[in-house]
């Protein structure tokens, strides 16, 4: 053993602490050169093994040497020492010990970093991994959350899809309501639904269902809430009062319209229109989720209400618009290219390819000047007249037109002129008339004034030509001859009387007398039966027109009859009634024709020969005179027509 | 007398004149009112056939022009007979409307001559 100085390294090795002692001039040389001595002295071990199995570890040997209580020393008992001796007797040389110690020592102290280094390595690696645990489990704990969360939500949207969809096919008010009822129910126990909807700038509607089913009432005066109120005990208030029992807690939602309730518009823009109210029984913790659930579900359920307005409106214009084109007077039709009818107002069932010229006016082929014809040419609407049977008609084409194509449909409109064209003819004829008779006023005028001359001087040569027989004779006939024109004149004015002179009473003979001599041409051909026995019986009629009337009978039924027939004038009296029937032994009226005879513009005379107006005329003036009249006919036998007027008094004359 | 026709239709004048000259009446013609006038002016007949409806001057203006100041008797004449017409003839200051064609002209002289 040595004894020196002491320098003490301690050192760690593991969990044992060395202490190294050097001799000082080992010490001093140590940076390169030999150490002379060393010595070191284990200390603390903490039991003999550890000093065994050290030695074991670093098999070449090394001294151990026992220092002074400075440096303080193993306790060691009596065996250990022992131990100890066996271990210090190896011997090596101090050299190898030395360079042993140094390499033991260096490849000691690198293995001490070395150890120092990992263990420090691994408790990074293991802080590391800890750490990265702590973070996985944290972000598995996360994302399990999130996962959750996720489902959560996923629920929630298809639950809320759901709820949409199903609104997609309510059809009512309270359809919707009972869906919004059913759909919070999932939601909690206890929620009834109340919609509020403005009517007008004074009502508004409230709607909920309960067991009877819909309640609709009108109520006046409902503060619509500006916001989503969670909790308002006015409301409650107004809601208890309305629906006429308590009413618990209450969340109100505004609902946005874009229609309105009432046919009115006018309600002011900022006047809240509609608004959604759900009363439930939460506490104020837990009104949290439902009222999360009900703003969700406030938007789509405002667009199924405006969808209902919006479908209740085009019900009732569709409506309206069928009504309109239903009930309108005129014809209308929307036809094809091809004449055939889509759609017409007043016949229920148009089957497939039925003719517009075949429904609406009974023909086999397109009328004259329709206006389709042209409409399609030009692209542009055209209007005609028509004549069809014995009505005029203003017809209208307008093409329904998409550019660049040709019309394919039209819309057609047919307005009934045949009375307006009557009344204008009338009106034409009895200018016309008047204008003949104003002319037949001067003419008469200057046929008289001679004729004046001639009869006055016809008579005083009468009364020049004394005893002069057949100058005499010839005389009186000029003055004959003179009185007969001056009749005629006379009647000729009698007849063209315009019509608003006054109703006198005359009989039905006395008129027909008037009127006879001016159809001599007319009625020369045919044999004359003529049978006038009413000349008692006075009718109230105004008689230049009744003798128009008969005039134009007469004139019928000679035409009627061509060359040569009968022409009968009778005229009776009947239980009351004057009775004249003019017949004629003509071909008679053909039974086809028989129920348009009295229509105006009908006639079976050739174009220009007669206006058509004569018997519609004449059936208008004896009716105007509360009288009748009406015709029989037989085919090849003949035709008569009778008159026949309510007796006003009798006359004793005759 | 002196009788003046004025009418605008020859035969008339004719016709009238005979009668009244058959009657041995002085009788003047006048063809239409002017000349009427002139001429009743410078005759100044008793009697005056009127014809109303004539050119240039109807009967009534003649009247209007001749005036109350005179003193032949008027007969007016017309082939427009109606009530208004008799009105028109009292209006017009004349003394007898006849209406035309006379039914005997001999007749109407008579009843000419009874107006005087």
């Amino acid at each position: 053993m040595w004894i020196g100085d002491v320098s003490r390294i301690d050192h760690e090795c593991e969990d044992h602490e060395f202490e190294y002692i050097v001799t000082p001039q080992w010490q001093k040389d140590m940076p390169g050169s030999k150490a002379i001595a060393g010595v070191f002295v284990i200390r603390d071990f903490t039991d003999i093994q550890s000093a065994i199995e050290f030695k074991t570890a670093y098999p070449d040997v090394f001294r151990i040497g026992i220092f002074s209580s400075e440096t303080l020393s193993l306790a060691l008992n009596a065996e250990q020492s022992a131990v100890f001796d066996r271990i210090c007797s190896d011997q090596i040389s101090i050299e190898k010990l030395q360079t042993e110690t140094l390499v033991i020592a260096k490849r000691r102290d690198k293995a001490r970093s070395l150890r120092k280094y990992y263990a420090q390595k691994i408790k990074e690696q293991e802080e590391l991994n800890e750490n990265l645990e702590v973070k996985v489990r944290e972000r598995t704990e996360f994302i399990q959350a999130s996962h959750l969360e996720e489902q959560e939500k996923g629920r929630k949207e298809r639950q809320l899809i759901r709820f949409i969809q199903d609104l997609n096919d309510k059809l009512s008010f309270d359809e919707v309501l009972e869906l919004i009822k059913s759909d919070l129910k999932k939601v909690l126990r206890m929620a009834e639904p109340f919609l509020i909807v403005r009517h007008d700038s004074k009502f508004c509607q409230l709607f909920y269902v309960d067991q009877n089913g819909l309640h609709e009432n009108r109520i006046a005066d409902f503060k619509f809430p500006a916001k989503t109120l969670i909790h308002d005990s006015d409301l409650s208030a107004q809601m208890a009062n309305h629906i006429s029992r308590p009413f618990s807690r209450c969340m109100a939602f505004p609902i946005e319209l874009k229609l309105s309730l009432g046919q009115n518009k006018k309600i002011d823009l900022d006047q809240q229109k509609a608004c959604l109210v759900v009363e439930h029984s939460l506490s104020d913790s837990q009104s949290s989720v439902l009222s999360e659930y009900l703003v969700e579900r406030v938007g789509p359920i405002s667009m199924v209400l405006d969808r209902l307005l919006l479908e209740k409106e085009l019900n009732t214009l569709s409506f309206r618009w069928e009504r309109a084109f239903e009930d309108f007077r005129n014809p209308i039709a929307i036809v094809d290219s091809k004449f055939q009818i889509i759609r017409t107002n007043g016949v229920d069932r148009v089957q497939a390819g039925q003719f517009c010229y075949s429904i609406l006016f009974k023909r086999d082929k397109p009328c004259d000047h329709c206006p389709m014809i042209q409409a399609k040419m030009d692209r542009l609407g055209c209007e005609t007249e028509m004549q069809i049977n014995s009505r005029y008609w203003r017809a209208v084409s307008y093409p329904i037109l998409q550019t660049g194509k040709v019309a394919q449909h039209f819309v057609n409109y047919y307005s009934d002129q045949t009375h307006f064209r009557e009344l204008h003819l009338q009106l034409l004829q009895s200018e016309k008339i008047g204008a003949i008779g104003e002319l037949a006023g001067h003419i008469a005028h200057e046929l008289n004034n001679p004729l004046t001359g001639i009869y006055s001087l016809t008579q005083l040569l009468i009364h020049d030509s004394g005893n002069e027989v057949s100058l005499k004779s010839d005389l009186e006939e000029i003055l004959k001859a003179t009185e007969r024109s001056q009749k005629v004149i006379r009647n000729l004015m009698e007849f063209v009387k315009g019509d608003n002179q006054v109703k006198t009473l005359t009989s039905l003979d006395e008129l027909v007398t008037k009127t006879l001599p001016m159809l001599k041409t007319v009625t020369r051909n045919f044999k004359q039966v003529i049978l006038l026995r009413s000349s008692n019986a006075l009718v109230l009629v105004e008689p230049h027109l009744l003798q128009q009337v008969i005039f134009n009978l007469v004139n019928n039924a000679c035409q009627a009859m061509g060359e040569k027939g009968t022409l009968g004038i009778h005229s009776f009296i009947d239980n009351g009634f004057a009775v004249l029937e003019i017949s004629d032994s003509g071909p008679g009226i053909p039974e086809s024709i028989k129920d348009k005879v009295f229509e105006p513009f009908f006639t079976t005379k050739e174009e220009g020969r007669g206006t058509g107006l004569g018997l519609s005329l004449s059936k208008a003036i004896v009716e105007r005179f509360e009288g009748k009249l009406s015709f029989t006919s037989k085919q090849s036998v003949g035709t008569s027509f009778q008159i026949r007027f309510k007796i006003s008094e009798s006359s004793e004359a005759q | 007398m002196k009788v003046l026709v004025i009418d605008d239709e020859p035969l008339v004048r004719r016709a009238l004149g005979k009668a009244l000259r058959l009657r041995g009446h002085e009788v003047f013609e006048a063809v239409d009112g002017e000349d009427g006038l002139t001429q009743w002016r410078s005759i100044d007949p008793d009697l005056v056939f009127l014809d109303v409806l004539m050119p240039k001057k109807s009967g009534t203006e003649v009247m209007a022009e001749i005036g109350h100041a005179r003193k032949a008797k008027v007969i007016l004449m017309s082939a427009f007979a109606g009530g208004h017409n008799v009105e028109q003839t009292q209006n017009s200051g004349a003394d007898l409307f006849l209406a035309k064609p006379f039914e005997n002209v001999i007749e109407v002289v008579k009843i000419a001559e009874d107006l005087k």
